[in-house]
């Protein structure tokens, strides 16, 4: 079955690799300039006047748009673990090699993990917008203070570990 | 269109403030050290086995290996601190 699609998949594996090119950049940064730019200065204000309610409004806007904004990510995300083992058929790839080994890694120990969590946080339970319209009043400030926690303790991984993939995918270094 | 017709009405919402101070940094510093001890228990050991497993190489486990990501797990570790202590501002004088 294995080698019957990948001799299946191997004439076609520039054009997937085409496809997980233009997912992984959908993915890599899609939400860094919401983060650091919008999100990160907002909550920075509040925290220093977090009796204020036009800020705490204005936070809580902001987290709102955020869990929205991680759409494109985690549109990206399921087609990268999609086009990803296509590839991997396609071009004979396999942990024989070391930075293909490594990748592997980073994707199921790191990335993985991340994402559902991120999933869960933006999207499912602990989307803001939808505790707020369902009047948690607690659960949305849980939410809140449980997601940044996760994005501040987050960021200083995908900002090391991300660029790293990348370093082994494109220059093979073991 | 102001701030207030924009932005969400908070409701019976009570912002918390995020903990500041020696407490924070305790936290900090447990999750810094969760990442160091991940990334040697848990992912440098799985890239070894995975390696040992398919072509039987045991050179990650080598000294260069273990030395390898002693310091790749300390660098994270700290810079991880780092970057968490200057984003969670629980430094900042509230106003």
């Amino acid at each position: 079955m294995t080698e019957f699609l990948a001799s299946a998949l191997a004439p076609y594996y520039m054009q997937i690799k085409f496809l997980h090119l233009v997912f992984a950049a959908m993915w890599l940064f899609s939400t860094s300039v919401a983060f650091r730019f919008f999100l990160f200065p907002i909550f920075l204000e509040w925290q220093k006047d977090p009796e204020s309610i036009d800020k705490a409004r204005l936070r809580n806007w902001a987290m709102e748009r955020f869990d929205d904004g991680a759409i494109l990510e985690h549109v990206a995300f399921p087609l990268l673990l999609i086009t990803g083992p296509l590839m991997m058929l396609a071009g004979g790839w396999s942990a024989e090699q070391g930075w293909f080994a490594m990748k592997m890694v980073m994707v199921v120990l790191v990335f993985l993990p991340i994402e559902i969590l991120d999933y869960y946080l933006a999207h499912f339970t602990l989307n803001k917008e939808r505790l707020r319209l369902a009047g948690d009043a607690e659960g949305y400030e849980n939410a809140v203070h449980f997601h940044w926690w996760f994005l501040v303790v987050s960021s200083p991984i995908v900002m090391t570990t991300i660029p790293y993939t990348i370093y082994l995918v494109v220059v093979k270094p073991f | 269109m102001t701030n207030n017709e924009m932005t969400p009405p908070l409701g019976d919402i009570k912002p918390r403030p995020f903990p500041l101070g020696e407490s924070a940094q305790k936290t900090i510093d447990k999750i810094a050290l969760a990442i160091v001890l991940y990334i040697l228990l848990i992912l440098y050991p799985s890239y070894g086995l995975l390696r040992w497993f398919w072509s039987g190489d045991l050179s990650p486990f080598d000294l260069k290996g273990v030395i390898t990501a002693l310091a790749t797990a300390l660098f994270l570790g700290f810079y991880s601190r780092r970057a968490i202590t200057s984003r969670l501002q629980i430094n900042t004088e509230r106003e």
